[in-house]
């Protein structure tokens, strides 16, 4: 289980590191932008599941978070793509 | 549907869990808020944005993810019955989240020595107030956790009762989530 976290929080700073990586170096445009929300809901994802543990609980608590994370991050979507049109 | 909600519920007190959706859904409506203000403002926000010191961002991102991983350690450890490793774990978890303050003070220090405030513009108006907000969440976690950790010394938690730790990693580990969205959307997205 241990190793589990371990290799989840590796995978958490080396996603944390291709967004700064994509900032660091402008690439933004709408295939970037849409890429970054979904790097973002992946990190979200495996902290809800493996961080918070909610992998064993009962799925409406899990699916209430999940939502949470795609509906913000969709429309956080939305109003950066409409400012890049 | 109730019944099995409750019976099999999330790790911690379930008044935690409430606690966390409603405060993730006040971040929520403030990304949403901020997001929709830069859209017609598009010009100011990402000069403002590039004024921001992307770097201490990007490490302060590190920080909370490895406290998190911490944390989640410690409550490994009293599962096992190892108060002592959960200690040691929860301290390290602490010392980050320490390090997180002291990194977003300095960052802080140097943005408001430079004249800029929440009245400058509205960039700067959210910059501040969802960063802010957040701070005051990390320092919340480190109270939280200051009797959590004196609870654990004192051999007050066990690996059949760990509920207390469990209830503090998840506040944690919900300043964390929020940091995630937080990060992309003031320091990256531009």
């Amino acid at each position: 289980m241990n190793k589990t976290l371990t290799i989840i929080w590796l995978v958490l700073v080396l996603l944390a590191t291709v967004s700064f990586q994509i900032a660091h170096l402008g690439l933004i445009n709408k295939t970037v932008m849409l890429l970054l929300a979904a790097i973002t809901f992946y990190k979200g994802c495996l902290v809800v599941n493996y961080f918070m543990d909610l992998r064993s609980s009962y799925w409406v608590w899990k699916a209430s978070i999940f939502l949470y994370l795609f509906v913000v991050l969709m429309v956080i979507a939305i109003a950066y793509l409409r400012a890049l049109t | 549907m109730i019944n099995s909600a409750l019976k099999n519920g999330p790790p911690g007190d379930l008044a935690i869990w409430i606690f966390i959706l409603a405060e993730m859904s006040v971040f929520g409506v403030l990304f949403a808020v901020y997001a929709f203000d830069r859209s017609n403002q598009v010009e100011l926000f990402n000069l403002s944005q590039a004024t921001l010191n992307r770097v201490s961002g990007f490490i302060n991102t590190l920080i909370l993810l490895t406290s998190s991983y911490f944390v989640v350690r410690a409550v490994s450890a009293i599962k096992r019955n190892d108060s002592s490793a959960c200690a040691k774990w929860l301290i390290g978890g602490m010392l980050f989240g320490l390090i997180f303050m002291t990194v977003k003070s300095f960052e802080y220090y140097d943005e408001f020595s430079h004249g800029i405030s929440m009245d400058t513009n509205d960039f700067y108006m959210f910059y501040i107030a969802l960063t802010f907000f957040h701070f005051l969440h990390v320092l919340m976690g480190l109270i939280i956790f200051s009797f959590i950790l004196f609870k654990v010394i004192r051999g007050g938690y066990t690996s059949t009762e760990y509920h207390g730790i469990e209830t503090g990693a998840s506040f944690w580990h919900m300043v964390d989530l929020l940091w995630i969205i937080l990060f992309p959307l003031i320091y990256v997205m531009h």
